[in-house]
This record gives C-alpha cells, sequence and structure tokens, in this order.
C-alpha cells in the first residue's frame, strides 16, 4: 500500500520535475557545451570548434575577471553586511512603534518598487559631478564637488550606496515578517524576569531569528553576486577596474566582443560558485535549525 | 537691412529650390514600384527623428510600407545578430541599420545581401562617399574594396567625428577660427579655462563601449600614430607604442585633465554633448550627429554659439577623423521579396531629391553635393554642412578585423586609466600594446610590437 502511494507519487510529479528539470537544465547544459568551444560565425553558418579546458585556462590570466571575481566578492561582503544590519534595526524599530507603522512600511520599501534602469538614472542624475544634487549639496556646505563614479576611491563605494538604498527595503520586509512571527510568550516572560532590552536583543530576538537572517543573507549574497544593472548604468566597470564586477566581464565578452565559448565558461565558473553558496547557506541554515 | 534682404532672397530661393525639390522627389519616388512592407532595424539617436520622418514621406509618395523597431544603441546589435543568425526565410528585419564598429563583423561573417545581387541596377550614387569604402565588400579577398567588392549597403549617416567649439569665445578672445592644428586648440582651451565653471576643453575620457578608444584615435592618428603597422595590408603588429602615439596620449591627457573637466574619467558622449549644450565646455571632439542639440533651444543654451570645424592638424599636418556612420544593410536571411522592397528603399534615400528633402526635415544629410548646397545657400542655419562634407576626405575606420571588438575593452581600460592619472602614458601604451599583441597571436593573425616606451 505504502509502496503504491510512493509510486503513485513519483508518477505524479514525472512530468512536471521532468519539465522544470528541462527547464532549468537544458540552458545549463548549453552553456557548459558551449565552455568547451569556440564559435564563430562564417558565411552565415556557426562553426562550433572544440577547445577542450582552454577557455577555462585563460579565466585567471584574464585581465578583466579575475579583478571582477575579486571586486564582486568586496562588493557583496560590503553591500550585504550593511543591508543586513540596516535593514534588521529598521525591522526592529518598525515592529516596536506603536502607531505609524503602515506609513513607515510604506516609506521603506518604496526603493524595491522602483525599476533597475529608473534606479540608475536617479542616482546617475544625483551623482552627477557638474550637475548631481549630492555635489549642490556639497558647494552649498563649502566643500569641494566629488567624481562620485570618476574616481578610483569613490566608485565602488558610491555603487555600495546605491546598492544599499535599492536593497535594504528587501532586507526590511523578510526581517520584519521574522520579528513579527516570534512568539510573543517567550518576550513576555523575559519582561517578567527584568531582562533588559539589550539582553534580550542578543540572547532572544538575535537567536530566535537566526534562520531568517540566514535565508536574507543567502538571498541577498545571491542577488549581490549577480549585480549588473547599477554597474551597467552608473560606472561602466570603471573607472579603470575599480566597479569591474563579473556580470558585466560576461555581457561584454559576450555581447560586446562576441567570444560566446569564453562567456560561457565565465558564466559556467559563477553559477557554481553562486550554486557552491547555496549549498553552504543551507547547510548553515540546517546547523542553525538543529542549534535551535 | 541689405544683409536682412539678402538673407531674405536666399530663403526665398531655398525654399523655392526645396519645393522643386520636394515635386522631384515625388515624381522620382512614383518610380520605386510597389513592394511589401519592410522594417528597419535602428537605434534611438537625435538622427532618428529626421529618418523616421523621411521613411513617412516615402510611404505618402510611394504606398510602400516603412516600420521601424526603435533600440537603444548597446540592444541594437545583439537584436541584428539574432536577426541575421536565424534560418533562410527567417531573418525578422529586412533593412540593420548597422554601426561602423560592428561591419567586419558582419561582412565576415556573410550574413548580408549585396545589392548589387538584388537588383543589378544599384548603384552608389555620385555625391554619396562611400566611407573608406566600407559600403563595399569583396568577400573573396575579405576586404573593404570599390574595384573588387560588390556594393552592401547605403550609408544612412555619415557620421564621423567633427571639432565642436565655441565661436563666439574664440572672438571674444580675438583669435581666428575655426583651428586649424591641435596646438591652436589648445591655446584656445588655455584662454577660455575657468575651471571649475567653464572648461578649455572636454575628452570622452570614460570607458565604454567604446568612449576613450573612439575619441582618442583622432589625436593618435594625426599625430601619425596608428594601432597597428599596416592594417590594410595585412601587418598586425602592434605600434600603438610608438613615440607618436605617445605624443597623442601626452596631448590627450595633459588637455583632458589641465584644460578639462575635473572628472575627466566619467565623461561619455552623452555627458560631453551636455557640458557642450549647457555651456561649460569650449571644444570637443564629437560625431556630426550631435548638432542637432546644439541649435535646439529646448536643449541648448548655446544656440548660435557654436561651430564645427574638420578635425584639427597634428604636429605634421597630418589629419583624421574616425568613422562612426550607419549604413543601411539587406540581411541574406530574408524572402526575396522583403529584399526587393529594402533595396528599393535604399536605392531611394541616395537620390538627391531624397536627400534635399532629408535636409528639410531636420536630418543630416549623407551627400557631399547636398551638404555643400545647403551650406552655401544659408551659412548660419546650416554652418555644420561645409565642415561635415570637407571631414569625409579624411576618414579612418576604427579596425577592420572581426574580432575588433575585442580590441577595444583593451583600449578602453588602459585609456581610461591613463586619463585618471592611474598609471603614465608610457605604462598605458606599453600594456595595451602587449596586451593587443597577446590578443592578435591568440587570434592567428601575424603580429609583434614595438619595444617598451621607457
Amino acid at each position: 500500500m505504502k509502496d503504491n502511494q510512493q509510486l503513485w507519487r513519483w508518477t505524479s510529479l514525472a512530468p512536471l520535475l521532468l519539465f522544470f528539470g528541462a527547464l532549468a537544465l537544458l540552458p545549463v547544459a548549453n552553456i557548459l557545451y558551449m565552455s568547451f568551444h569556440t564559435v564563430q560565425w562564417a558565411e552565415g553558418v556557426s562553426t562550433w570548434t572544440p577547445v577542450g579546458l582552454e577557455n577555462y585556462e585563460r579565466l585567471p590570466k584574464d585581465a578583466f575577471f579575475s579583478i571582477g571575481v575579486w571586486n564582486t566578492i568586496v562588493f557583496s561582503v560590503t553591500s550585504v553586511a550593511i543591508q543586513m544590519v540596516l535593514g534588521f534595526l529598521l525591522a526592529l524599530a518598525v515592529v516596536r512603534i506603536k502607531w505609524g507603522s503602515t506609513f513607515y512600511k510604506t516609506i521603506f520599501i518604496l526603493p524595491i518598487l522602483i525599476p533597475g534602469i529608473v534606479i540608475g538614472a536617479i542616482w546617475k542624475l544625483m551623482l552627477d559631478f557638474d550637475f548631481g544634487v549630492l555635489n549642490q549639496i556639497n558647494i552649498w556646505l563649502g566643500l569641494q564637488p566629488l567624481d562620485w563614479t570618476g574616481s578610483v576611491k569613490l566608485a565602488m563605494p558610491a555603487i555600495i550606496i546605491v546598492d544599499v538604498w535599492h536593497w535594504t527595503p528587501f532586507v526590511f520586509l523578510l526581517m520584519l515578517a521574522g520579528l513579527q512571527g516570534l512568539p510573543e510568550d517567550v518576550f513576555e516572560a523575559a519582561k517578567v524576569d527584568g531582562t533588559g532590552p539589550f539582553r534580550e536583543l542578543f540572547k532572544i530576538t538575535l537567536p530566535l531569528m537566526l534562520p531568517t537572517i540566514l535565508v536574507t543573507l543567502m538571498f541577498r549574497i545571491i542577488l549581490a553576486f549577480k549585480v549588473f544593472d547599477e554597474i551597467f548604468l552608473l560606472t561602466g566597470g570603471g573607472p579603470g577596474t575599480a566597479t569591474e564586477v563579473i556580470a558585466f566581464s560576461i555581457f561584454r565578452t559576450f555581447f560586446f566582443e562576441n567570444r560566446v565559448g569564453l562567456g560561457s565558461a565565465m558564466s559556467f565558473a559563477v553559477i557554481f560558485a553562486v550554486a557552491l553558496l547555496v549549498v553552504i547557506s543551507l547547510a548553515a541554515q540546517r546547523y542553525a535549525q538543529s542549534k535551535g | 537691412m541689405t544683409q536682412l534682404k539678402s538673407t531674405k532672397s536666399l530663403l526665398t530661393g531655398a525654399v523655392a529650390a526645396l519645393a522643386l525639390a520636394a515635386s522631384s522627389a515625388a515624381a522620382y519616388a512614383a518610380d520605386v514600384g510597389k513592394h511589401v512592407p519592410i522594417t528597419v532595424v535602428i537605434n534611438q539617436s537625435p538622427w532618428y527623428g529626421p529618418f523616421e520622418a523621411l521613411a513617412e514621406y516615402y510611404e505618402e509618395t510611394t504606398g510602400n510600407e516603412v516600420n521601424f523597431d526603435v533600440n537603444p544603441f548597446p540592444a541594437l546589435l545583439e537584436k541584428q545578430r539574432n536577426s541575421v543568425r536565424a534560418s533562410a526565410g527567417d531573418g525578422e528585419f529586412d533593412i540593420l541599420a548597422t554601426n561602423a564598429i560592428w561591419i567586419p563583423e558582419f561582412y565576415h561573417a556573410g550574413y548580408l545581401e549585396a545589392l548589387t545581387d538584388i537588383d543589378p541596377s544599384i548603384t552608389l550614387k555620385e555625391g554619396v562617399p562611400a566611407l573608406s569604402e566600407t559600403v563595399y565588400w569583396d568577400a573573396e579577398g575579405k576586404i573593404n574594396s570599390a574595384e573588387s567588392g560588390k556594393l552592401m549597403g547605403i550609408p544612412l549617416i555619415a557620421n564621423v567625428q567633427v571639432l565642436y567649439y565655441r565661436a563666439d569665445l574664440y572672438e571674444e578672445h580675438g583669435l581666428e577660427h575655426p583651428p586649424q592644428t591641435w596646438e591652436d586648440v589648445k591655446v584656445a582651451a588655455e584662454a577660455f579655462h575657468d575651471s571649475p565653471s567653464f572648461y578649455g576643453i572636454g575628452h570622452q575620457g570614460n570607458r565604454g563601449a567604446p568612449d576613450a578608444s573612439f575619441n582618442f584615435l583622432p589625436f593618435l592618428r594625426s599625430h601619425g600614430g596608428s594601432i597597428f603597422a599596416d592594417e590594410p595590408g595585412g601587418d598586425y603588429s602592434v605600434t600603438i607604442n610608438s613615440p607618436e602615439a605617445l605624443a597623442a596620449l601626452n596631448y590627450w591627457t595633459d588637455t583632458g585633465t589641465r584644460l578639462g573637466p575635473n572628472n575627466p574619467g566619467s565623461i561619455s558622449q552623452g555627458k560631453l554633448i551636455q557640458l557642450m549644450t549647457t555651456g561649460k565646455v569650449g571644444h570637443a571632439v564629437l560625431v556630426a550627429a550631435a548638432w542637432t542639440q546644439m541649435d535646439n533651444p529646448d536643449k541648448s543654451v548655446v544656440v548660435g554659439k557654436v561651430n564645427t570645424a574638420v578635425l584639427p592638424k597634428g604636429p605634421d599636418g597630418d589629419q583624421s577623423t574616425t568613422l562612426a556612420h550607419f549604413i543601411g544593410h539587406v540581411p541574406a536571411n530574408i524572402p526575396d521579396d522583403r529584399k526587393a522592397a529594402a533595396a528599393a528603399f535604399l536605392n531611394w534615400f541616395q537620390t538627391k531629391e531624397a536627400q534635399d528633402k532629408y535636409m528639410e526635415l531636420g536630418g543630416i544629410s549623407i551627400r557631399t553635393d547636398t551638404l555643400a548646397e545647403y551650406g552655401e545657400s544659408d551659412p548660419v542655419t546650416y554652418r555644420w554642412a561645409k565642415p561635415l562634407a570637407d571631414s569625409l576626405g579624411v576618414t579612418d575606420i576604427f579596425y577592420s578585423i572581426p574580432q575588433g571588438s575585442q580590441i577595444v575593452p583593451i583600449l578602453e581600460l588602459y585609456l581610461n586609466k591613463a586619463i585618471i592619472g592611474e598609471i603614465s602614458n608610457e605604462e598605458a601604451l606599453n600594456s595595451a600594446a602587449a596586451d593587443i599583441e597577446a590578443l592578435m597571436n591568440e587570434l592567428g593573425y601575424p603580429t609583434g610590437r614595438l619595444p617598451d616606451l621607457q
């Protein structure tokens, strides 16, 4: 009877699994296959030449890719760390206020509702050296205007600021949902025991929120690793290689330089790295749950 | 009063000539014949508006339908690639507005149909420039050649770089204009420069696709430098690190940083046009198509103050402007009736009558005779026309190899690093030469490079 049920479950799920499997795996398989070739178009037809691991061997030597990996890590770690702290603090503030929480929620989530291209346009204008509002404020304060997107020192921090502005609401929303779902009785008991607010935060709230924090962290790291629109719209990877990130290197290699073999190898390396991040995050989450 | 009268009579003459031209265009248009509807895939640009208006005029006078698929510039290439890579008969677009830097890839890949294979009577009409022979392609010899190649397309805009400068400031400072040499430009830029309220000159130092390299090329070539020793002759020895190239880069970075905006590494083409139209910069090397912004009171605070000139000469009198034109091409993978319709439109587009109408609609004619006539008949409104026509005599292509787009990011990176002062000019050129040589080796071209600059 149990075997029959299992069989029925698998039979009924199989078409859907196959469909989703094909949908998810076919493009990845295609990328993988392409990454072992160079593809050229001549006389209206494409010619695929097998090159073995050549495209992968080229990755560490590629001036843009290796710096892109480093910049992506710096960008992801910094911006996500700031977003996690800010998002959590905002959620904590909103969950505790007695009135106006809907108003604050609406205000805080606004940036996430704006399309990436509009965010790029808004910040491009705001960061403009000659006409941008930030430099107008600087001048008004008697300070020198800053070359936000054209200076090697400032370009990456500027991109991080934009990303924090864009994605903190996402963290805020998940944290808020997590905080609202925490059991009230634990906090009431703590209050009865005379627990102070800091002790409550570090000993009760944070441990209870750990699964939510890990899930949010996983989502944000994965999304940050794929950052493209802000770079494309604001700096184009420059100045120099100050804001070159992997996704932008892939875009240029694939679509501008038309090197689909090398671009595929870059893409597959990124897919592999992101998959690794997911595995690590899930393991961490499981560990946290087992401890909780 | 006399000037007013002569202007009035000139205008009357011009209007009469235009009316005549318009009626002959209508008469000619009737000869185009009936064709199936066509779709042009094109980018959103300052010249698109007049081009679309001209296509509407073609529709009105011939009854043939022209549709447009309009895209931002970065998206256009991929859209065209996807269309031309489809199976025979499945191509989506009938005319591709192909940019100069994509042409080598498209010709080498065999995506396009020669116009003369569609209609043997089509030729490049007198007065229409061949733009360094890029409208011709010899598929056997893999070269652009009017002699051995076939006519592949008709220029849609003869876009080349020209010098935009503030004529009013030249007059204010008692300087002769247009400037003849880069040295003249530097002297004027020094006189005008009053940072941060006004910059003497601006360069596209941004790392783009392309910005810095496209902007630097005319400086390089007018100083006697080049990327390769003899690209048309097949000698791909890298010469970007020559003393001549260094002199050009020294000029470019010196003027760009000392006499330019304080953010030279993030000046893109759009930003440079903005600086020009907002009255913040005295000189800029920009494409001719940017002119449509300069005298438009809705977009410019310097209406009537900006002039254009052929790019100035280098130390030895060399002059160069880089082609940034668009050619209307017909893909090979569309049905014959659509090929015929596309070829008929392109052939009509290059006629004198159509080009006169195009000027009337605010477009930038591809014909040197039209440019010269309008420049003479109204030297104020069309003061850009003669410099553009003259510039067509000193054009150079960015690159001719199909993998040229792989050279662009290398040049962009090192030129950007040089103008922001991250590395020295010598280091920038040596590094660019080393990377380009490695790339050319990898691609199987005969190559080498000059010894490093010290």
